[in-house]
C-alpha cells in the first residue's frame, strides 16, 4: 500500500504528472517547435527525393559551371548572418532592451531581404537561360536536376518570404512596445529554422 | 550586471556566427577540390550536421531547453531517417536500369 501511495506521489511530481508544462516552454513556443518539426520533415522528403533522383539518373550536370557559387556563397553569408543578428534580438528582447531588439530585428529582415532578392535574381538568370520545372536546358536527357532546383530553392524562398513577414509583424509590434522576449523568440525559432533548412540545401544541391 | 551579460551574450553569437561562416568556407573547398565520392558526401554530411548542431543548440537556444524538448525535435527526424534507408534498395544502379532501360 505504501509502495503504491510512493509511486503515486513519484507520478505527481514528474513532469507528466499534471498541472505542469512536460516541455518547460510556454505553448506558442512549443507549437512552434512542433511545427518545426513537422516541417522539417517536409524538407527532408523533398531531400530524399532529390537523392533518389540523381541516384537513379545516368549523369548529372556540374553545379560549379551551370551556378554562380560566388552568388551562393554571399546569399549563405548573408542568410547567416541574418540569423546570428536574430539571436541577438532575442537576447535583447529577453533582457527587456526594446530599442535594440527592434534595431537587431530590422538588420534581420535586411539580411532575408538580401537573400531574397540574390535567390529571385538566380531564379530570373536561370529562366533566361531555358531552364523549366520539365526541361533542363544544360542536360535535356536529366530535367530532375531542374525540377529538383525549383522544387526544393522555391519552397525554401518561400519560407523566407513567410518568415519576412512574421518578422516585419514582429517589429512593427515591439516598436509601440506590444512585443515580449516570448514572441520575438518564436519568430526568432522560424527564421533559424529556414537558416537550417539552407545549410542542407547548400551542402547537398550546390556542393554535392 | 546585467548590461555585462547582454554583451557576453552578444559575444557567444558573434563567436558561433564566425565559426559558421569558416565551416561554411570549408564546405565549399570540400565542394570545389574533393572529387565526387563517398568521401566528399561524408565531409560535407559532417559540416552540414555540425553547423545544423551550432544553430540548433546556440542560436536555437535547445542547450538550455529541458531534455523533453530535445527529444521531441529529434527524434522524428530520425525516425524518418530510418523510414528514409528503406528506400536504398531502390537507388542506385538497379534503379537506374529500372527506370531507363526497361
Amino acid at each position: 500500500m505504501d509502495a503504491t501511495i510512493a509511486e503515486q506521489q513519484r507520478i505527481v511530481a514528474s513532469d507528466w504528472g499534471g498541472g505542469k508544462s512536460p516541455f518547460g516552454t510556454s505553448w506558442g513556443k512549443f507549437m512552434m517547435w512542433v511545427f518545426i518539426v513537422s516541417d522539417a520533415l517536409t524538407f527532408a522528403g523533398f531531400i530524399v527525393a532529390y537523392g533518389f533522383m540523381r541516384s537513379v539518373s545516368p549523369a548529372w550536370p556540374d553545379q560549379a559551371e551551370v551556378f554562380s557559387m560566388g552568388l551562393i556563397t554571399f546569399m549563405t553569408f548573408a542568410l547567416i548572418s541574418s540569423s546570428a543578428v536574430m539571436a541577438m534580438s532575442v537576447g535583447a528582447a529577453q533582457q527587456g532592451n526594446q530599442k535594440r531588439a527592434v534595431q537587431f530585428l530590422w538588420l534581420t529582415i535586411g539580411g532575408g531581404l538580401i537573400f531574397l532578392g540574390s535567390q529571385a535574381y538566380e531564379w530570373a538568370h536561370f529562366i533566361a537561360e531555358g531552364a523549366r520545372l520539365d526541361f533542363n536546358p544544360w542536360l535535356p536527357e536529366v530535367p530532375q536536376f531542374t525540377a529538383a532546383f525549383f522544387v526544393m530553392t522555391g519552397f525554401h524562398g518561400f519560407h523566407v518570404f513567410t518568415g519576412l513577414v512574421l518578422l516585419v509583424y514582429t517589429a512593427l509590434r515591439a516598436r509601440v512596445g506590444k512585443y515580449s522576449g516570448d514572441s520575438v523568440e518564436i519568430a526568432g525559432l522560424y527564421w533559424h529554422f529556414i537558416d537550417v533548412v539552407w545549410v542542407f540545401i547548400f551542402a547537398f544541391f550546390y556542393l554535392l | 550586471m546585467a548590461e555585462a551579460a547582454h554583451h557576453s551574450g552578444y559575444k557567444s553569437y558573434f563567436i558561433i556566427w564566425a565559426w559558421l561562416l569558416a565551416m561554411t568556407l570549408l564546405a565549399l573547398g570540400a565542394g570545389e577540390f574533393l572529387p565526387t565520392g563517398v568521401l566528399k558526401a561524408l565531409v560535407l554530411v559532417g559540416i552540414t550536421l555540425a553547423k545544423v548542431i551550432l544553430i540548433a543548440a546556440f542560436f536555437m537556444h535547445l542547450r538550455t531547453e529541458k531534455l523533453n524538448l530535445i527529444m521531441i525535435t529529434f527524434i522524428p527526424v530520425i525516425l524518418a531517417l530510418i523510414m528514409f534507408s528503406f528506400m536504398s534498395p531502390d537507388m542506385g544502379e538497379t534503379a537506374t536500369r529500372t527506370f531507363y532501360l526497361r
